[in-house]
């Protein structure tokens, strides 16, 4: 019997070799072209856009450099960010012209989750982008992104210390259900009426400011770093300013579940 | 780096989480927890070769999709009786009689084990970067590395004294 120091040499000198065969048999057997549901390319699309502009990263205390999130933080990071859209197709009830918008509270992911479903009757959008009138001097455009089928703008701005301010609409499509998680666990919360949106912003130390509004059928979502002044956040969000439009859906409130 | 995992490797990470999952939304979710995994150690993943980011890929994967199954199953149990065809490979040609046992014997390993010894061994991580990918603590990856290689003597031992006879 070889002692297991030598068992070491030979796993270290041979292993990698059977590891390549048994890659080959695994590659052999998965020979179908699985496609990938529009949820799941929407959750990695903002994967790699957030680490694309490197807000997986986060400054330490002591202002050494970067490190990555843990997965824990991780996964909060993209509540945050609205980890979760479900694009489902959903019954059109003839005639009706509405949003339909529930809510509840998950308390085990700690999270809230909004709900919402356009019945346009099957009309397409008047298709609008609303863009951000004011962003801080310190802070510039590092990555901009419209998805035409779900009329959807997201829009990076990072400064040069790698925070990142983080700008999304969406725009309610006919025949869509969304479905959208936010961090609940924010050590404030108020809501705020600018511009004639109410917007509901949440404060968390060493995290974020974050505000959302529902205006029609636009949704806004603005996150930004709680190292943002107040002033400045302010100003973002009266920035935003959605256009006049006269024959847009109406919401209709459902009681929370 | 993501970008290219995906576009290489998210079927073949796909394929494997569903044979432990049997639902392909699921499998869904357990890849993109992978993918996260994968995420927070992409310094890890940089240094890899390409053969090493398919092993490290597959086996995020799969403990993603074991993680997802217990938490559906409220099992306990890490194995999960799955069609393995890694089982199918055939040891290198050339291997010596003690490595071909060797290997032989790692390769019948429990799925618990044998994703260690492919991370060190073959992928070359150290076992903080394993206990990352796995979520396991350091001290769990030594205990496996450990318990893997008792189960390998064993098996080992067996083969001689069946050549013995």
């Amino acid at each position: 019997m070889k002692p297991y120091d030598e068992i070491d040499e030979i796993l270290y000198r041979d292993l990698e070799q059977l590891d390549h065969k048994m890659m080959e048999c695994l590659e052999h057997e998965n020979q179908e072209e699985y496609e990938f549901s529009p949820e799941f390319n929407e959750k990695m699309w903002l994967l790699e856009d957030q680490i694309q502009s490197e807000s997986l990263r986060v400054h330490e205390d002591d202002g050494h450099p970067l490190r990555l999130l843990s997965s824990k933080r991780l996964c909060v990071v993209a509540l945050v960010s609205v980890m979760t859209l479900l694009f489902t197709l959903t019954a059109v009830a003839a005639g009706d012209k509405i949003i339909r918008y529930s809510q509840y509270h998950d308390s085990l992911q700690g999270a809230d989750v909004y709900h919402y479903r356009m019945e346009n009757n099957g009309e397409e959008p008047n298709v609008v982008r609303v863009y951000p009138e004011y962003i801080p001097d310190s802070y510039k455009e590092t990555a901009c992104r419209y998805d035409d089928g779900f009329h959807r703008l997201d829009i990076t701005y990072n400064d040069e210390a790698g925070r990142t301010i983080r700008y999304s609409m969406w725009q309610m499509t006919d025949g869509v259900s969304v479905g959208m998680v936010f961090d609940a666990e924010y050590d404030s919360g108020e809501t705020l009426e600018i511009n004639g949106l109410d917007w509901f912003c949440t404060y968390k130390e060493d995290g974020y400011r974050m505000a959302r509004v529902l205006k029609d059928d636009l949704y806004f979502l603005l996150n930004c770093p709680d190292t943002l002044p107040q002033e400045d956040f302010l100003k973002l969000l009266e920035g935003i300013v959605p256009p006049e439009r006269p024959d847009v859906p109406a919401v209709e409130r459902r009681a929370e579940e | 780096m993501i970008t290219l995992i995906y576009e290489r490797y998210s079927r073949l990470m796909m394929h494997q989480a569903y044979k432990i999952l049997n639902d392909h939304y699921l499998a869904e979710d357990a890849v993109h927890n992978a993918f996260l995994r994968i995420a927070c150690n992409i310094d890890t993943v940089k240094r890899l070769n390409e053969h090493q980011i398919k092993r490290y890929a597959v086996i995020a994967a799969q403990n993603s999709a074991i993680d997802l199954y217990r938490k559906h199953h409220k099992q306990i149990l890490y194995e999960i009786p799955y069609d393995d065809p890694e089982l199918k490979a055939q040891v290198p040609a050339g291997a010596g009689s003690m490595e071909n046992s060797v290997l032989e014997a790692v390769k019948q390993l429990p799925g618990m084990y044998r994703d260690v010894f492919l991370l060190k061994y073959s992928v070359g991580l150290t076992n903080e970067e394993i206990g990352s990918l796995l979520q396991l603590t350091v001290s769990g990856v030594k205990q496996r590395l450990t318990r893997g290689k008792v189960i390998l003597k064993k098996s080992l031992k067996e083969g001689y004294d069946e050549a013995i006879r």
